[in-house]
């Protein structure tokens, strides 16, 4: 199927338009709401379109036909109409309402994942997005107490959390800075050790055990980093800054073949040996705990693009985009199946010949969608622009 | 000398140079602010100013931009401050705050407790009609008010804090004791620094986005949404209600301001607030000495060649030798070293060159960058005269090189002072120090000129600003080059003949 078919036949124009709109008649949600396009010139490069906005989702979807956009983003909603942004002064143009959003993506897991790099993702490594959706997932629903938060496969190799509450829409930026403050658990360096104030926020305790259920699986045995002695530096130099001895020890233990998940195992084997022959106390032992704690939280703690959840002018791909290289529809995660989720298996422009393949993310799409519009209380006087 | 001694008048510093008095529109009748309120007796040192002044009070206008323009030195002084630890800004500013808003403890004397409350509630909200207008003075006002609200807060006796808190009726939601209760186990676990751990503490409910601050460093347990705030950390919540007010009564007030122009009924007021602040201090005339584009190293040879007055001298030593500056001691050197002309860069240069305690810097560039007028209010500070020097008791702390030594050493530190000045005369020394008891400042430093400056002959007048000690010996010392080259000029002439 082509592209323009695609946005002519298959994209869901009226799900969209309730999304961002929050009812049934154009609101200020919709209105005054920034989008980007991004197409193709006739020499053959992309130009990035901002500044557009709609007065009614038909508008919007006549623009898209005559567009043929690669792809087209969604912003905040402004003061003002962002098509008017250059006819009223600065101070009466700001952004008011934005979905508070989360981008994640495996490249930034890069020096964490041996089976990929780069552009590239398999089912191995995208464990890791699965565990960062369900820390994240936790810190919204127990935490923040957010309800309505869309999944959505980037197109490649990372997922996009739409916050789509009105609590959430209507932080400022600074709010959500300091929300991020709260996520953020592994930014913090101080001479190569992670800094998290210990004893843990229970938030910061219940990721950690989410994390650490998947360890084994995700890290030691699927992308088994430390497979040879000269792989495992990254460990080594982790556990010589915990003690010598126990390094010396490992460091030589470690010449002959072994596994990760042997060589995490003989961690601890080799720290009661040492602490036998009282070369390792307990402040030392405690010392070693937390070492190890930091390295699960390290591997699989969530690795957000911050600018882009904290800066509300920020634009975010839209859901159900085709992804220009790949031709992956940007397609909505089932929050029940989320697990088995296979960016490997999404629906393609070259698959979509058969449209019914489309059908569970539409519904799952339209469900989320209906949910959102019913917990929208808005007074009618919301519509008097 | 190329110019004047700067006109005390319209500094800021000196109260009694507050004189406005050229603009008749606003002299001598009583300002009545007509406000709806009732009368209200003040009964609180804290206040959230929920009650403007009374229409019918009656009061001297001069005496009323008099306190308008001491809460802005209160403000400014804060300004300078405020990014360091709480216990230096408080260290830093009781001292400000008993010079221009005191707050007598122990007197029962009615009158001067209402005087106080009044000067308080009188000066903010002159403040208020000055910086309702533009958002951005807005928000300067109301981060400095809620500064000042914070710090006062924490000088506050516990008892009044909690009556004040009480009466405030904020209606915060408490959480109940099952719910504390149920939360008592994770807030153990996570050490919620200094968070009360005993069952039966209190913590407060409140919607997240209420408390973002508190949540950014992870100092409160969120469930669903709910922030759970400790007990300890209610100055941050009543900070938040404070500056919320604030900003909502600025933007009604704004809203007003167009009308009350209209009637005409705060003439007067309005234009001093408009017009009043921006102009008082640039007034005084006293021009940065252009002839010296000083590098911070060459304090030194200034120091050497006695060019430096003995409270400037005592200054830069102290920072030699202790590498540190409170800010007292900072403020009062950089208002001179500005008008010596040290470039803003090298001020900058010569802290980070002496100052040991890295964190500070930061707040210290910031500061200096204050009082170069190049951050913050962005006010031109002149220099300051000693009698301005004497009087401001920040300075006059025990135990700091700042202030006039003259004024402020006792007699056995005063003369080592000035044996390490260079002066060996004794009885020049002996009568400087009986100025010196006599507090003729002047006079004593006067004589420390004159013995330092044996080949200065012109006539002075005695000392009154540290810039013009500096002047009158850098002047002296160009007039001797210049003679030394003619003569030397002139005696080469001779020998060619
Ligand atoms: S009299 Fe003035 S110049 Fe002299 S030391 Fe005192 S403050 Fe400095
Ligand atoms: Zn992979």
């Amino acid at each position: 199927m082509d592209i323009q078919k695609y946005y002519e036949t298959l994209f869901p124009y009226r799900q969209f338009f309730l999304w961002l709109n929050h009812a049934a008649v154009p609101t200020r949600d919709f209105t005054h709401r920034e989008f980007a396009f991004t197409v193709l010139n006739g020499q053959g490069s992309d130009i990035y379109v901002r500044y557009q906005s709609f007065p009614t989702i038909e508008t919007f979807k006549r623009k898209v036909a005559m567009l043929t956009p690669k792809r087209f983003e969604i912003g905040a909603v402004y003061t003002a109409k962002p098509s008017d942004h250059k006819l009223v002064s600065p101070e009466k143009y700001v952004a008011v309402n934005k979905e508070l959003v989360f981008d994640l993506d495996l490249s930034d897991y890069d020096s964490f994942r041996t089976c990929c790099q780069g552009k590239q993702v398999c089912l191995k490594c995208w464990q890791f997005v699965v565990v960062a959706m369900d820390v994240l997932g936790a810190i919204f629903d127990l935490d923040f107490g957010y309800k309505h938060i869309l999944w959505a496969f980037s197109g490649r190799r990372g997922v996009h959390a739409w916050v789509c509450d009105t609590r959430a829409r209507s932080l400022d930026d600074s709010q959500r800075g300091q929300l991020l403050n709260y996520i953020q658990v592994t930014q913090k360096y101080e001479k190569g050790k992670l800094v998290i104030n210990r004893p843990w926020h229970p938030s910061v305790q219940r990721s950690f055990d989410i994390c650490k259920v998947k360890f084994d699986q995700i890290v030691l045995q699927d992308q088994n980093p430390w497979n040879t002695h000269a792989n495992s530096s990254y460990l080594l130099n982790k556990l010589k800054q915990v003690n010598e001895a126990l390094y010396a020890k490992l460091n030589e233990k470690w010449q002959e073949p072994s596994t990760s998940r042997e060589k995490w195992m003989d961690i601890d084997q080799t720290a009661r040996e040492i602490a036998a022959e009282g070369k390792l106390d307990t402040l030392g032992a405690k010392v070693l705990l937390e070492t190890k704690q930091d390295i699960v939280l390290e591997f699989l703690y969530p690795k957000l693009d911050t600018n882009v959840s904290i800066s509300r002018q920020h634009l975010l791909k839209s859901p159900f985009c085709v992804h220009p290289d790949t031709g992956n529809v940007c397609v909505p995660i089932n929050p029940l199946t989320s697990r088995t989720f296979d960016p490997t298996k999404v629906p393609t422009l070259a698959t979509l010949a058969d449209s019914s393949i489309l059908e569970p993310y539409l519904s799952v799409f339209k469900q989320f969608v209906t949910e959102l519009n019913r917990s929208e209380k808005r007074p009618s006087s919301s519509l008097d622009f | 000398m190329q110019r004047s001694t700067p006109t005390p008048k319209k500094s800021f510093g000196s109260r009694n140079g507050a004189s406005h008095s050229e603009d008749n529109s606003v002299t001598s009748s009583p300002v009545a602010l007509e406000f709806r309120a009732p009368q209200k007796e003040y009964s609180y040192r804290l206040s959230f100013y929920s009650d403007p002044p009374p229409p019918d009070a009656e009061i001297d206008l001069e005496e009323f931009q008099e306190w308008a323009i001491d809460r802005v030195q209160v403000l400014d002084a804060l300004d300078s401050c405020l990014t360091s630890a709480p216990s230096e800004i408080e260290r830093t500013m009781r001292p400000v705050l008993s010079r221009y808003l005191p707050f007598t403890r122990h007197t029962n004397i009615k009158q001067t407790i209402d005087k106080e409350l009044m000067k308080d509630n009188f000066s903010h909200y002159f403040l208020r009609l000055s910086f309702c207008q533009k958002p951005e003075d807005r928000k300067r006002f109301v981060k400095l008010e809620t500064a000042l609200f914070k710090l006062r807060y924490n000088l506050e006796p516990i008892e009044a804090r909690a009556k004040f808190l009480n009466d405030l009726n904020l209606n915060w939601e408490k959480a109940t004791p099952e719910e504390a209760q149920a939360l008592e186990q994770e807030m153990s676990f996570s050490k919620l620094t200094d968070a009360p751990a005993s069952s039966g503490a209190i913590l407060y409910k409140f919607p997240m986005e209420d408390c973002m601050d508190l949540l950014g460093k992870r100092l409160v347990i969120v469930k669903k949404g709910i922030a759970y705030v400790p007990e300890t950390y209610q100055l941050n919540l009543l900070a938040r209600e404070f500056s919320r007010s604030l900003t909502h009564a600025l933007v009604q007030l704004s809203k007003k301001v167009p009308e009350f122009k209209e009637d005409g009924r705060l003439d007067g007021v309005l234009k001093l607030a408009n017009e009043g602040f921006t102009n008082v201090e640039e007034a005084a005339d006293f021009q940065i000495t252009a002839n010296t584009q000083l590098t911070y190293k060459s304090l030194d040879s200034l120091e050497k060649e006695n060019h430096l007055p003995l409270c400037m001298s005592r200054l830069y030593d102290n920072l030699k030798k202790t590498k540190h500056a409170y800010y007292s001691e900072r403020n009062q050197f950089l208002r001179f070293l500005k008008y010596i002309g040290m470039p803003l860069e090298e001020a900058i240069k010569l802290y980070s060159a002496f100052y040991m305690d890295y964190d500070k810097k930061k707040d210290i560039e910031y500061s200096i960058k204050h009082w170069y007028g190049v951050v913050g209010s962005r006010k031109t500070y002149q220099p300051e005269t000693c009698v301005s020097i004497c009087k401001n008791s920040e300075y006059n702390i025990p135990n700091r090189a700042s202030g006039c030594p003259f004024f402020n050493c006792q007699s056995d530190v005063l003369e080592r002072l000035l044996r390490n000045h260079g002066i060996q005369d004794e009885q020049g020394i002996q009568e400087i120090k009986r100025f010196s008891d006599e507090n003729q400042v002047h006079l004593a430093c006067s004589k420390t000129y004159e013995l330092t400056h044996p080949k200065d002959n012109t006539k002075h007048e005695s000392v009154s600003l540290p810039n013009q000690y500096f002047e009158r010996s850098w002047n002296s010392a160009i007039a001797e080059q210049q003679n030394h080259q003619q003569n030397t000029e002139s005696s080469q002439t001779t020998a060619e003949k």
